[in-house]
C-alpha cells in the first residue's frame, strides 16, 4: 500500500509540474515573439506587417490555450461521477463535431483567411492579377486547403472513434430505456 | 502523513473487498485483474477531492470501479462484448426462488452463467452490482438513473432469467 501512495504522489507532483512548464512556456514564447514584433529594428518590416504578424501571434496562443483548457476539461475523465454521466462524457469527447467547440474553429479559420489574404495580396505571385482574381484564388486554395484537412480528419474519426460513440449510445440509450417504465405484473 | 493518505489508506481498507469483487466480475482471476486493480486504486486517490460525502463512501467506490472497470475494458475493445466472471451461489439466489429448486438448479448454474454472459452491458452492470447485495438505491446512485428505473431493469433481467432457465431445463428433460 505504501508503494502505491508514494507512487501516485508522483505522478500528483509529475502533473503539476508538466502544468506548470507548460504555462511557463506558452508565456515566454508569448512575450519573445511580442518583443520581436514590437521592438525588430528591421528597415523593411513596415508596421502593416507588424500588425499582422502580431495578430498571427495572438491567434496562435489563444488557440494553443483554448484548446488547451479543452483538453484539461474534457479529456480528464471523472471516474466519480455517475456511470451514466461518465459514459455521456466519453460520448461527447469521441464526437466529431462538438457543439462548443464549432463556433470557435469557425472563427479561428476565418481570422486565419482574413490573414492570409492580407498578406498574400503582395505576394509576387501575384504581379499583373486584378484584385478580383487574386481574392477568388486565394479563397479558393485556402478553402480547398480547409475542406482537405476536415476530410482526412472526418476519415480518421470514422475508423477510430465513430464504432465507439455508436457503442456508447447504445449503452446510453439503454441505460435510459425503463425510465419511465413500470414494474408491470 | 498528511491527511489525503490518511483517508486514502482507510477507504481502501474499508472496501478492498469490494474493488477486488469489481474486478473479479469484470476481468476474472487473471492477471487483468490486478492491473485492473491498480487502476481502480490509482483513479479514488485521483478522485478524492470531489468526494463531498453526499452518498456512501462504498457506494462512491462501487461508482469509482465500475467506471474504471468500463474504461478498461473499453481499451480492451470489449465494450459490448464481454464475459463477466459469476459467483455461482449468488447468481442461484437471483433466479431460484425456493431452497429444492435451488438444489436442482445449482446443477444448473453453467446454463445460467452462459445466460447471463449473453446480457446486455448495462444488465451485466446492474446484476453485477445487485450480485454484491446493493440496494436500488444504491445501484441507481452508482449508475446515475431512477431507483424505479433500476427495479424496473432488475425485475425484466430476473423475469427473463428465469424463463430462459426454465426454456433450458425443459429442453434437457425432453
Amino acid at each position: 500500500m505504501d508503494q502505491v501512495i508514494d507512487h501516485l504522489k508522483s505522478l500528483d507532483t509529475k502533473n503539476r509540474r508538466l502544468m506548470f512548464r507548460m504555462f511557463i512556456f506558452y508565456l515566454i514564447i508569448a512575450l519573445v515573439y511580442i518583443g520581436l514584433m514590437i521592438f525588430d529594428p528591421g528597415p523593411d518590416l513596415v508596421s502593416e506587417n507588424r500588425i499582422i504578424y502580431l495578430s498571427y501571434i495572438l491567434i496562435f496562443i489563444v488557440s494553443a490555450l483554448f484548446f488547451r483548457y479543452h483538453y484539461r476539461k474534457t479529456y480528464r475523465v471523472d471516474y466519480t461521477a455517475p456511470v451514466l454521466k461518465m459514459l455521456e462524457a466519453a460520448r461527447d469527447r469521441h464526437r466529431f463535431m462538438k457543439p462548443g467547440k464549432v463556433w470557435f474553429v469557425l472563427f479561428l479559420v476565418i481570422a486565419c483567411d482574413v490573414i492570409v489574404t492580407w498578406v498574400m495580396l503582395d505576394s509576387s505571385w501575384f504581379i499583373g492579377w486584378s484584385l478580383l482574381l487574386k481574392i477568388v484564388v486565394i479563397q479558393l486554395s485556402y478553402f480547398a486547403i480547409m475542406a482537405l484537412s476536415l476530410l482526412v480528419g472526418f476519415l480518421i474519426w470514422r475508423r477510430k472513434s465513430r464504432p465507439l460513440v455508436r457503442n456508447l449510445t447504445r449503452i446510453i440509450e439503454e441505460l435510459r430505456r425503463d425510465e419511465t417504465g413500470s414494474l408491470g405484473s | 502523513m498528511d491527511n489525503k493518505e490518511k483517508l486514502y489508506k482507510q477507504i481502501i481498507e474499508e472496501n478492498q473487498g469490494r474493488i477486488r469483487s469489481v474486478c473479479k466480475h469484470y476481468a476474472g482471476k487473471t492477471g487483468d485483474s490486478d492491473d485492473l486493480y491498480q487502476e481502480i486504486l490509482i483513479n479514488i486517490w485521483k478522485g478524492m477531492e470531489s468526494f463531498r460525502g453526499d452518498s456512501k463512501r462504498s457506494t462512491w467506490v462501487y461508482r469509482v470501479a465500475v467506471n474504471t472497470a468500463l474504461t478498461y475494458l473499453n481499451r480492451k475493445n470489449k465494450y459490448l462484448n464481454f464475459n463477466m466472471h459469476w459467483d455461482d451461489g449468488r447468481v442461484c439466489d437471483l433466479v431460484c426462488e425456493d431452497m429444492e429448486e435451488k438444489i436442482r438448479q445449482e446443477a444448473q448454474m453453467n446454463l445460467i452463467s452462459n445466460l447471463m454472459n449473453q446480457l446486455s452491458v448495462v444488465d451485466k452492470i446492474i446484476i453485477s452490482l445487485m450480485l454484491e447485495e446493493l440496494s436500488s438505491k444504491e445501484i441507481a446512485e452508482i449508475v446515475g438513473i431512477t431507483e424505479t428505473n433500476v427495479r424496473v431493469k432488475i425485475h425484466r433481467i430476473k423475469e427473463d432469467l428465469r424463463s430462459q432457465v426454465k426454456g433450458g431445463l425443459y429442453e434437457d428433460q425432453e
